[in-house]
């Protein structure tokens, strides 16, 4: 095994989250982080994400993922940011050392500082548990969005698409703007949980149904593939209601059911993971439990935005180098953030108290509301409130507070983030 | 009427009705959600993306965007003559593949496809 190098910050992923936390980590100092890909090019998922929609924050225009992507990698590319691209990492040890394979064989990295930004996964049919059929023509939406948009291959020609998160919207008109017929999207839950202005533009736009408290009970196959599945209605508590069922013809059935965090590196570094995010905990540095290895974009928490899986990023990138060229501080006492009325959890879950600047939220709403005053209170005195209109799951939301604000936050003994009328 | 505003991820659900000459518009969070609400009482537009076949290339297919946007009534026809180009590589990112009718957007590649090796 080669086992010579050195880098002050490795970075694990090339993706927006990658990309962002790289050139952070340069700006901030680091002048020799490494950025590891496994995939032959940077850019990760947006690569596949031909559509228009991303980069309003961060770059004032609409672009499609590949053109968000390659400014991104203009940006690494003005700096001299090194990566290694069909490198996969297999794992990284507390002490920061990471191994990886590439065609070149097994080699380790000896890293100051590691940021772990690896993205996340889509659930798969197993994770959801359908009866029927085994056969072709199941598939996850990102999946058939790689072999439409990336691979020229059409996935079928008759979907059925199950699950409303934004990318099974995404590929409901992505499959009928190339040729396929989609003849209803279905949902478990009572409303959609993509984004709004999906469901409007993707359903609504080439009137394709959208069955809310609907799912999938059976899978049905003809000579090895799809041939329709069985959909039901489900009650408050999501279970299928018996008598309800009806068939719905078809040769594809595509998942779009929910994204996890990919933490698989982070578990066996022995990272300690949150329950409700699924991904890393960390403190307002967006360090995990192990010192020195950072976690960011959606292998923290599966992000609604690139935009905002970037900022993140930067905030994880810069704390690396910083971490790597200054050396390691005590990390001290941290105060952990309770989520109260209609918050399901933010990021960071825990603020450092000795430590200084601005802390910047994100928060995932529980319930959906017309309107409300996100607030944080510490020790009881409300220091940051925010009034914002169609609070709802599927849209995450950005708490920036200034420095005064955050400090008195690091002063508490108790933190609390809560949505108010 | 009511119009989910797709300007921004926000997603605001617009109210708009005309009144006298003018419009009445509730709901949204901007300048641009009354601008969108308006023109989707009148003439709704719509950018979109569509993957073209690509002879010669490092890839199989160009992904393509409309550079503004186009009437949305007319996204399934621009899609239609939009597949049956014969496009062959390189295109680089930005090239216009085929030209928007009446000053609307044109189609333009999202990602350069080069010459195969």
């Amino acid at each position: 095994m080669i086992n010579s190098e050195h880098r002050s910050v490795v970075v694990i992923g090339g993706g927006p989250a990658g990309l962002s936390a790289a050139i952070a980590a340069y700006d901030a100092g680091a002048k020799d982080v490494l950025i590891l890909e496994r995939d032959g090019r940077l850019g990760g998922i947006l690569n596949q994400c031909i559509h228009a929609g991303f980069g309003l924050t961060l770059f004032k225009s609409e672009l499609t993922g590949p053109e968000y992507a390659a400014r991104l990698i203009d940006m690494a590319a003005e700096r001299g940011i090194e990566y290694r691209l069909d490198t996969a990492v297999t794992r990284v040890d507390a002490d920061k050392t990471v191994t990886c394979v590439s065609r070149e064989g097994v080699f380790r990295i000896a890293a100051s500082a590691v940021v772990l930004t690896c993205g996340c996964r889509e659930r798969p049919r197993g994770a959801i548990g359908i009866a029927g059929a085994r056969c072709a023509g199941v598939y996850t939406a990102g999946t058939a969005q790689k072999l439409v948009n990336i691979m020229g291959y059409m996935a079928g020609k008759e979907c059925v698409i199950l699950g409303s998160g934004d990318i099974g919207l995404i590929m409901a008109r992505r499959m009928t703007l190339q040729g396929a017929k989609v003849r209803a999207v279905l949902e478990i839950m009572p409303r959609a949980s993509g984004l709004p202005r999906n469901v409007a533009q993707c359903l609504d736009d080439f009137n394709i149904p959208l069955m809310t408290s609907h799912t999938v009970v059976d899978i049905l196959s003809r000579n090895g593939r799809v041939s329709g599945v069985i959909a039901a209605k489900t009650d408050e508590s999501m279970r299928p209601i018996a008598g309800s069922e009806f068939l719905l013809p078809c040769d594809t059935l595509l998942l779009s059911v929910g994204l996890v965090p990919e933490t698989e590196l982070a578990r066996d570094a022995g990272i300690g993971l949150h329950a409700t995010t699924g991904g890393a905990k960390v403190d307002d540095s967006l360090m995990s439990d192990i010192d020195g290895i950072f976690c960011a974009g959606n292998m923290l928490h599966v992000h609604d935005l690139a935009d905002y899986a970037c900022l993140e990023s930067e905030v994880a990138g810069r704390n690396a180098a910083l971490y790597a060229l200054k050396g390691a501080a005590a990390r001290g006492k941290s105060v952990p953030v309770e989520c109260s009325d209609g918050i399901r959890y933010t990021v960071p879950m825990q603020v450092l108290s000795s430590a200084s600047g601005a802390i910047t939220f994100t928060a995932r709403p529980s319930t959906e509301r017309a309107s409300g005053r996100i607030c944080v209170e510490a020790d009881g005195e409300e220091i940051y409130s925010k009034r914002e209109l169609g609070i709802r799951p599927a849209c995450m939301l950005r708490l920036t507070l200034n420095t005064a604000q955050s400090d008195k936050l690091r002063s508490a003994s108790r933190i609390c983030v809560s949505v108010r009328e | 009427m009511e119009v989910t505003c797709i300007v921004c991820p926000r997603g605001c659900t617009v109210e708009i009705a005309h009144s006298g000459d003018g419009y009445t518009v509730s709901g949204n969070g901007c300048k641009r959600g009354r601008d969108y609400a308006i023109s989707e009482l009148s003439c709704p537009m719509r950018n979109f993306s569509l993957t073209l076949p690509i002879t010669g290339g490092d890839a199989d297919v160009i992904a393509v965007r409309t550079s503004s946007p186009v009437k949305r009534e007319r996204i399934a026809d621009i899609a239609a003559a939009a597949r049956s180009l014969a496009l062959s590589a390189p295109i680089k990112a930005g090239e216009i593949i085929m030209a928007g009718e009446d000053g609307e957007g044109d189609l333009i590649a999202v990602a350069t496809v080069n010459s195969r090796e």
